[in-house]
This record gives structure tokens, C-alpha cells and sequence, in this order.
């Protein structure tokens, strides 16, 4: 069984951005987490971004992305690789098992955020956290279930 | 001149409603209260005493103001909260409140805006918001805070309101400072560009 990992650029407000400029660290932060592939998945009109996959596997999807994650996670055992646009994770659900996000010291104000209104309540796991000397904060959190609540007082 | 810091409690996907309790802040059926609490650790407690000693004063929304009221005068003067809360201004903005029995209270009717800039304009330390999330939007759409202390809990709500709702004023930040809590709390601090950083 394999697992879907989503990767992407954001802002301070949450909207997914393209990368812009791509510096060192940001680009070894991508280069392990490409390393780790099993195959990518490219959303046709919607996510255009693809790492370049060498001789990896990747599939575009072209109708219904929850099905086809499904699909392809029973056929893989290893990452299952896809680049955020847009509000694409809210057609995701709790498929997604890791998300790679790289944040920028920006508010843009408008765009698509990557977990839109209406997206469930999920707890997340972290698993990683660094800064680039450009200030942009890179965080890796696997999916962690329902989120527990409580009382400070 | 007077430094104004914000810090804010916020969940991965941006929204700071209702951090503490459940009942908090039900506004617009918000029933996902409390979701702060499962994370709070001494790494949180240390940063928190460190940023209340810097404190010349507070600013405060009415919501965050009556539910800190309701709370901190009654703990003792020696905690790191709440000495300083208790001991120090307490500027609140509100059309509503005129008068409060927690000594130090003053409120700010009319025009916000030129008000805190004058309390800016005088010569001091920090003059720190806390939560306050109306309160907040309305100063940074003024470009009145220096920076933010933004605390990122690692949990998506997907509903609440935002530190940063559509329509927010475009900018850019730098970030002065971040570390992560045993718990997964990420800590990040931003400065705000200057206004003459911003003519250049």
C-alpha cells in the first residue's frame, strides 16, 4: 500500500503559490522528498507543476482524483507524489499521509488556500521543521487523525 | 517610540477562533473550541513569560479583554502572566465597555486607529496585543504592528475565522526567529516591513 504525499508552496495566508525562486535549501528540501518517489501524479488544468519524474512513473489524471489516488496506492508501495494547486486537497480527504509545506513570509490576500472552508478537522503529526535564510519555513507533518480538544482554564 | 507585537494562537490552516475553551467563541457556529489546549508545554510557558516581561502595556479586543478579566486577576502577582497583566495599562478597544473593575483598564472608543498611533508615538518598550482577532485585523490593515508572534498548532479546522481572511492587505515579512515545541508547536516570529522599507 502505498502512501500519497502533497507538497506546496504557501503563503503566511495559506494560498498555494507557484515556488518562485527556488533557493539551496528549499532545493534539497525537494531533491530528498523527490528521492523518495514511487511515482508522481499531475492533475491535467489544475496542477501543471510536476517535478521532473527521470524515469519514475507519472500519471495524469484527468477525472475523478479521489478514485485514481485510491486506485494507485493499491498499486504502489512506496510515495505516491503530488505538487498542490489550488484547493485540490479538499477532493482529497484523508488520503493525503504526509504534507511537505513550504512557507513564505508573504500575505497575498487572494488565491486558493490549501485547506479551503470545509475542509475536516485533522490533527497532524510533525515530523520535520527548518528555516531558510530567506525566511521561509519548511514543515513536514504526517496526518494524524481526529483532533482532540480541551480546556486551558 | 513603542513597538507593537502581536501574538496569536492559530491553527495550521490560519484560523485563530476559540484557541482556549470550547465555549470560548461560538460565534458563526464555531464548534471546534479548545483545540490550543492538548498542546500547550513549558517550552509555550517559557516564551509566553519572556514576551509578557517585555510588555510596557497591553492592547486588547473586548472579547479577548473580558475573557483575560475574567481569568487573570484572580492568580496571584508572582506569575509571569499575570503580574504583568494585572500590574500594567490595559488599553481596550470597544464601543461597548465604559467601565471595568480590573485597575489599569482604559478604553478606546472612537477612532482606534489614531489612538494607538499616538500610544506608538510615546517613548516605551512593547505595547503587546494578545489574540484579539477583530482588533488585530483592523491594525495591520492600518499597518500599525511591528511584529508577530504567530504560534502554528499542527491541526486544520477548516472553519473559524483567519488571521488572515481574503482581502488581506498584501505584504511582505521577514522572519527574525522560529523553533519547534516537543509537541509540534511551531513558533514563528515576523517582523513587518518599515514604512520607509516599504518606499524603497
Amino acid at each position: 500500500m502505498g502512501k500519497l504525499t502533497v507538497t506546496a508552496f504557501l503563503t503566511l495566508d495559506g494560498v498555494v503559490r507557484g515556488p518562485g525562486h527556488v533557493d539551496a535549501q528549499m532545493g534539497a528540501a525537494l531533491a530528498r522528498w523527490q528521492r523518495r518517489a514511487s511515482a508522481f501524479l499531475q492533475v491535467r488544468n489544475v496542477a501543471d507543476y510536476c517535478p521532473s519524474s527521470g524515469d519514475l512513473p507519472r500519471h495524469v489524471v484527468t477525472g475523478d482524483l479521489a478514485a485514481e489516488v485510491r486506485r494507485l496506492k493499491t498499486r504502489y508501495d512506496g510515495e505516491l507524489q503530488l505538487h498542490a494547486s489550488g484547493s485540490l486537497v479538499a477532493e482529497l480527504d484523508d488520503l493525503v499521509d504526509e504534507y511537505r509545506l513550504l512557507v513564505f513570509p508573504v500575505v497575498l490576500g487572494e488565491g486558493h488556500p490549501l485547506f479551503p472552508a470545509g475542509a475536516h478537522p485533522l490533527a497532524l503529526r510533525p515530523l520535520s521543521t527548518s528555516a531558510t535564510s530567506t525566511g521561509v519555513v519548511i514543515q513536514e507533518y504526517a496526518a494524524a487523525g481526529a483532533p482532540t480538544f480541551g480546556s486551558m482554564a | 517610540m513603542t513597538t507593537l507585537t502581536a501574538t496569536t494562537f492559530v491553527s495550521l490552516d490560519g484560523v485563530v477562533q476559540g484557541p482556549g475553551t470550547p465555549a470560548e467563541d461560538p460565534r458563526g457556529g464555531f464548534d471546534l473550541g479548545g483545540w490550543l489546549t492538548p498542546y500547550y508545554d513549558a517550552v509555550m510557558a517559557e516564551y509566553t513569560a519572556d514576551w509578557f516581561s517585555r510588555a510596557d502595556a497591553f492592547l486588547l479586543g473586548r472579547r479577548t479583554y473580558e475573557i483575560f478579566a475574567g481569568y487573570w486577576p484572580t492568580v496571584g502577582g508572582s506569575d509571569p502572566i499575570a503580574g504583568p497583566l494585572n500590574s500594567l495599562p490595559k488599553y481596550v478597544a470597544s464601543r461597548t465597555l465604559t467601565r471595568s473593575s480590573w485597575q489599569g483598564t482604559a478604553f478606546l472608543r472612537d477612532d482606534v486607529v489614531r489612538a494607538v498611533t499616538e500610544l506608538k508615538a510615546e517613548p516605551g518598550r512593547e505595547l503587546q496585543v494578545h489574540g484579539s482577532g477583530d482588533l488585530l485585523r483592523t491594525l495591520m490593515a492600518a499597518g500599525l504592528v511591528d511584529e508577530h508572534r504567530v504560534w502554528v498548532f499542527p491541526v486544520v479546522l477548516g472553519k473559524g475565522q483567519r488571521l488572515f481572511p481574503p482581502g488581506s492587505a498584501r505584504q511582505s515579512l521577514r522572519l527574525v526567529e522560529h523553533r519547534t515545541t516537543g509537541k509540534g508547536v511551531s513558533v514563528q516570529v515576523y517582523r513587518t516591513a518599515r514604512p520607509e522599507d516599504q518606499d524603497a
